[in-house]
């Protein structure tokens, strides 16, 4: 194994390049799963500190896993908040995605939370984030990759301004949020439309597009429409698949309902 | 995708150059790994690992881009298995005394038709499916040598087939031997280890536990050395600041 520039954010330079950057959601709290998820061939890996079972030592070492299996370490923080981030950012992650960002305040608050002064208010001091010492404090500003994402009218109807501000890199859409939030299911008209619009304001603002894409077709259809930011399936929908698959080769019905 | 830079670079005759790491911090075995060293032995015998963070520093290791090595509690055949299924790419086995030891780090070390190695793995999934084809080859093995009778047993020991190295201790041997480290006996006994290892085409190495110690032994022929580790280093660490500002106490 060569020795890894894990400060290098291989996800931002690809996406800077104009290309698709895949990543895979990670919820069930084993850093285990994150190694062999990143082996597997995943350019970065969503440790989801929303919705996951992630504690802080945990996620640390699952950072340590998408390093060790050469992925980006991008977790979603829990929520917009300072300290939060603050946490996260200091355990190593060189990119970070924000939930239900509404507004151009909210990303600048983000931003604050994010960069290391002058560009924002970040506090100094790291944790994991020595292992990629001596450079990090001089680096991490330019390699962190900081995605909010747009998940409700508000948000959706305020696109341009959101992407406009200053040090987001981009949106990583929530689509079932979205739905919830403007009253029209995934895959209706209303909300493909809705998705495009915050794509194009990306677009508009020199800022990358993204979503949580879902299966393999939906996936490649969110890339046409501009998605390069994009998550496919997760841990746990994969261990449901694998097991749904192999219960009805021998004709059990999955107790848990059809995920494929 | 399994490769073992360490055990190549011994292969090529080279130094693999290692370092410990005891204190049960996960984390710390990647900074080591980071820092350059060939291998990071995760100390399941005299460090402070479970079962769980064990395998995380085994992770940590790999994350740093170093080769994870263990060292097994004892030389018991599940105890040694364990580690391997969860992603040791090397297992130093303490305290081997005879010939009938070492055959029996081999058997559990190593797959059918060398050993006895039971088939199946946790972490060690990462290195892909090759790795049950692999794993003969990649893994290296390695016994200690620390007492008068292991000394005494060297050719029988080191002839076992499937062993690659040794790593000495040379505080227990101290012990064994009744003359303390860099006394004539002492180097007498490391040097006919050394002289063994040559006579089997093994790797010889040692604990040396400092930078001079390690210079010394690789000058004699080891190449399978380490100097210190992560106790070591935070403790000299916190010594020397300490004694620096000792007199503002006063």
């Amino acid at each position: 194994m060569a020795r890894i520039d894990s400060l290098t954010n291989p996800v931002k330079a690809k996406l800077r390049r104009g290309e698709v950057a895949l990543g895979v959601g990670m919820a069930l709290g084993s850093p285990n799963i994150v190694e062999l998820l990143a082996r597997q061939g995943f350019d970065w890996v969503l440790i989801d500190n929303q919705h996951g079972t992630w504690g802080r030592e945990s996620t640390s070492a699952a950072f340590m896993a998408a390093r060790a299996g050469g992925a980006v370490p991008i977790p979603r923080v829990l929520s917009s908040e300072y300290t939060a981030i603050g946490h996260l950012l200091d355990e190593g992650c060189t990119g970070i995605v924000v939930p239900m960002v509404d507004s151009p305040e909210e990303a600048e608050q983000v931003v604050h939370a994010c960069k290391y002064p002058p560009a924002g208010g970040r506090s100094l001091g790291a944790a994991g984030a020595i292992a990629q010492w001596p450079e990090y404090m001089n680096r991490i500003n330019d390699e962190l990759l900081i995605m909010v994402q747009i998940e409700s009218k508000q948000a959706a109807e305020a696109a341009d301004e959101i992407m406009a501000v200053d040090g987001v890199d981009g949106t990583w859409v929530g689509p079932a949020d979205l739905a919830a939030s403007i009253g029209h299911a995934q895959g209706t008209t209303e909300h493909t439309d809705c998705v495009v619009g915050v794509f194009e304001a990306c677009r508009n603002q020199g800022k990358i597009p993204g979503i949580s894409a879902g299966p393999p077709d939906s996936a490649k259809r969110w890339i046409e429409h501009g998605a390069r930011f994009v998550t496919l399936g997760a841990d746990v929908l994969y261990v449901l698949q694998g097991a749904q698959a192999e219960l009805e080769a021998f004709g059990r019905e999955p107790g848990l309902g059809d995920w494929s | 995708m399994l490769t073992n830079r360490a055990k190549q670079r011994l292969e090529s005759g080279k130094v693999a150059l290692g370092v410990s790491c005891g204190m049960g911090a996960p984390f710390l075995a990647e900074v080591l790994a980071r820092a350059g060293f060939d291998w990071v032995m995760v100390d399941n015998q005299h460090g402070m690992w479970d079962r769980q963070s064990s395998s995380l520093a085994m992770m940590g290791v790999r994350a740093g881009g170093s080769t994870p090595m263990v060292r097994a509690p004892e030389n018991d055949y599940y105890a040694i298995g364990r580690l391997l299924d969860e992603g040791a790419l090397g297992v130093i086995v303490p305290m081997v005394d005879s010939r009938e030891e070492a055959e029996r780090v081999v058997q559990a070390c190593r797959y059918p038709p060398i050993g006895w190695r039971s088939d199946g793995v946790s972490g060690a999934s990462v290195y892909g499916p090759s790795y049950r084809e692999r794993a003969n080859d990649e893994i290296l093995v390695a016994i200690q040598l620390e007492s008068r009778e292991a000394i005494e047993n060297a050719d029988a020991i080191m002839s076992v087939p499937g062993i690659d190295a040794c790593w000495l201790g040379p505080a227990d041997l101290a012990n064994s031997l009744g003359h303390a480290r860099n006394t004539p006996e002492h180097d007498a006994a490391v040097n006919e280890m050394i002289a063994a290892c040559k006579r089997h085409g093994k790797a010889a190495g040692i604990a040396a536990g400092s930078v001079e110690q390690v210079e010394k032994w690789v000058a004699a022929g080891c190449t399978f050395v380490s100097a210190g580790g992560d106790k070591i280093y935070v403790g000299t660490s916190a010594a020397a600041e300490f004694n620096a500002l000792a007199s503002l106490r006063e």
